[in-house]
């Protein structure tokens, strides 16, 4: 039998040989399907990691403060499960919280990440539509992102008109690589450049959009140019050197429970939970979309299938003069099987290599940088086989139990 | 000589109720080893049905069939594939060699579905072509050969696994008269090696090379004949008729039955027309022997 079965390989590449267009047509939909998953999923990997990273160089025991409850908790107080809607929520984080938050005695430094209504403007008319976040002199050092060119600022230039940009604005509204000393109008207000970002990878603090593209500017000064039309959507917190984050994580939230009068609107996050629950979202998310890129597997399958069997139909002849020297119906069966799985493998491994191919890319074109594990890949080439197999069958029996007599005679 | 082919009351039947064809009526035919038998017969007579129970792609609906002593007549299709692959080679009149393999690996294909070893089979699949007298062709495709080299690729293909019994369907069906002449001596090689050859064919001539000739008609064996290798039969001349008919005779026998059923004229009528030979024959099977040997004796 594994003679035959070796035979029965042979045979199936010299088929899918002498048919070429027919079957890179008929492996396009495995293929597809197979790039799409891999591609999907190394995606959210990859992010995942960044995440990871972003933790691994980041401040130790920094505390997370989001408005809207955004998990919900067990007695203990651990994470049980994320609350999506929560995102959607009109809940807020104010100025009160921030100072309430400041005045607990174990709290080192409070960062407040907050955006404001405002257009870039260069001196000479550029225009960027950036985001511009209002922020505290530790953002850099409690996320741990690295600065290219310049500085961030210091505590004492909190109240200065400073702006630490994205590369992108960099690119985009300055059109240099390091516009140091330059000047952005915002709101009608003079800021300086004083720093340029490294590019931002996915973060666990950043809670999603492209930091690249955003300048930031001290809080102070955010207030002050939009007359306290701050929207604060995070705030980091620092503990004193000895204090747990469990600990202070209890103490932050007694605080907020009583500037929004009881109301558990506002979820503090350790770093373990942060990234927790950004590792369920992402993984959420990418499910999701390897799920409707498996859709397109099947449908590959499908197509096998019906090339099958009009591979089946025309080679009646071939199958009676098969039968006619010999081969029994499992014999017929298996040929047309390895054939089908065959296809399917391939079709499955040139859509590993596309996959590759297209990780490259995304990572030349985009500061994404797209994870493929082996796992995903083995799993992706497995399933391919497995529809192979499974599609098929139909053709196959359909091959095997044809009469010889009949088969013979068929023109 | 041992028996290769023992048919008894074998009948083969197909459809139901009013459709029924009656393919193969209760033949009964012993073949030995060794022997050459052409089987002769118009269209319909029932020789493709009897190859094909014969060459075990059919089971017969009725009757006992044992091919080298074992009873086959009721086997599954597996077990069925797999006396085929052991006992029977086939050679067809349109070839099917399958057009994707190289003449080497269409002849080494039965020795697969047996599970020889690739270097085995090939090295045997070798052999057979050397017989055949194609060893420079192995590699060849087979829409680059010659119709007869071809079909010599396909004897050596029925040969090739040592087959108790080669059949070959009108082999030389589609060939030109020279390649003809070389398959059938092919054949005949074969034949004098010691194979047992079931060959069916229209032409006349081929059947110098059988030692045995059948004639087929309404699903039954007319006339079974042991013939010396080089003679044609008369009959076999004649395509297995008793006489050739022209349709001026057809008719008038169509007029002489009908007038036979009128009484006042009937006496006459059939009397001048049974003095033409073929004329009562036709009513029953068993009586055409006569006018046949009628025949003979004539020229």
């Amino acid at each position: 039998m594994t003679i035959l079965a070796g035979r029965n390989v042979h045979m199936a590449l010299k088929s899918i040989k002498s048919t070429k267009l027919r079957s890179v047509l008929t492996m396009l939909g495995i293929i597809i399907g197979v790039a799409s998953v891999i591609t999907a999923v190394s995606l959210g990997e990859g992010v995942r990691k960044q995440i990871a990273g972003s933790v691994a160089t980041s401040a130790k025991n920094v505390l997370t403060v989001r408005p809207g409850k955004l998990v919900n908790r067990d007695k203990n107080g651990n994470v049980t499960s994320a609350n999506y809607q929560a995102a959607f929520g009109t809940a807020a984080l104010t100025n009160q919280d921030l100072q309430a938050i400041t005045k607990i005695q174990d709290v080192q430094s409070t960062t407040p990440l907050s955006t404001i209504s405002a257009q870039a403007i260069t001196r000479d008319g550029r225009q960027y539509n950036s985001i511009v976040i209002g922020t505290g002199a530790d953002f850099a050092k409690l996320t741990g992102q690295r600065i290219s060119y310049g500085g961030f600022f210091s505590d004492s230039e909190a109240d200065r008109n400073l702006a630490i940009i994205g590369k992108t604005v960099a690119e985009q509204l300055f059109q240099e690589n390091v516009p140091i000393g330059q000047v952005a109008l915002l709101r009608g207000h003079e800021f300086i450049v004083g720093g340029v970002f490294d590019s931002f990878g996915a973060n666990a603090y950043t809670g999603g959009g492209d930091l690249n593209t955003a300048i930031f500017i001290p809080y102070s000064s955010a207030k002050a140019i939009s007359g306290n039309a701050t929207n604060i959507y995070q705030i980091l917190v620092k503990p004193k050197a000895g204090i747990t984050e469990k600990a202070l994580s209890h103490e932050v939230t007694d605080a907020l429970s009583e500037t929004h009068g009881g109301q558990q609107d506002f979820t503090v996050l350790t770093q373990a939970e942060t990234v927790k629950l950004t590792g369920k979202t992402l993984s959420m998310l990418t499910s999701f979309i390897a799920g409707i890129a498996a859709i397109s597997l099947i449908v590959g399958g499908i197509g096998i299938m019906n090339i099958m069997f009009v591979s089946v139909t025309e080679r009646t002849r071939e199958i009676g003069v098969r039968k006619s020297i010999g081969a029994t119906n499992r014999q017929i069966y298996s040929q047309f099987s390895i054939e089908a799985t065959i296809i399917s493998l391939v079709g499955g491994i040139i859509g590993v290599l596309v996959a590759l191919l297209a990780n490259f890319f995304i990572r030349i074109g985009t500061s994404l940088t797209p994870v493929a594990t082996w796992p995903i890949v083995g799993l992706a080439v497995a399933a391919s086989t497995v529809i192979g197999i499974i599609f098929g069958t139909a053709p196959a029996i359909k091959a095997a139990r044809k009469d010889p007599i009949e088969s013979l005679r068929y023109e | 000589m041992p028996d290769v082919i023992e048919l008894t009351n074998v009948s083969k039947i197909y459809g139901f109720g009013n459709a029924t064809t009656v393919a193969l009526d209760e033949v009964n035919l012993i073949v030995k080893k060794g022997e050459f038998v052409a089987i002769m017969g118009a269209s319909g007579s029932g020789k493709s049905s009897l190859l094909n129970v014969i060459g075990l792609l059919d089971r017969p609906t009725h009757g006992t069939y044992s091919l080298s002593g074992r009873v086959v007549s009721r086997l599954r299709p597996n077990r069925l594939a797999k006396a085929r692959r052991d006992h029977i080679g086939f050679i067809f009149q349109s070839f099917n060699l399958l057009p994707r393999l190289t003449a080497l690996d269409n002849v080494a294909l039965p020795l697969a579905y047996r599970g020889m070893t690739q270097t085995k089979r090939l090295k045997q699949a070798g052999r057979a072509l050397e017989d055949v007298g194609l060893s420079d062709r192995e590699y060849y495709l087979p829409k680059n050969l010659s119709g007869g080299e071809a079909q010599r690729v396909a004897i050596a293909r029925a040969l090739v696994g040592n087959p108790s019994l080669i059949i070959a369907d009108e082999p030389t069906g589609n060939l030109d008269s020279v390649n003809s002449k070389i398959v059938l001596e092919l054949l005949a090689e074969l034949h004098a090696k010691g194979s047992t050859i079931l060959m069916v064919t229209h032409n006349p001539e081929l059947t110098r090379y059988a030692t045995r000739v059948l004639y087929m008609h309404d699903g039954g064996i007319m006339f079974d004949e042991q013939t010396k290798i080089g003679e044609v039969p008369l009959r076999a001349r004649s395509g297995g008729q008793a006489k050739p008919k022209t349709d001026e005779e057809e008719q008038l026998e169509g007029v002489s039955l009908f007038m036979s059923t009128i009484p006042a004229r009937a006496a006459p009528g059939r009397k001048k027309l049974t003095k033409k030979p073929g004329k009562k024959a036709r009513k029953t099977p068993t009586k055409r022997k006569t006018p046949a040997k009628t025949t003979g004796n004539k020229s």
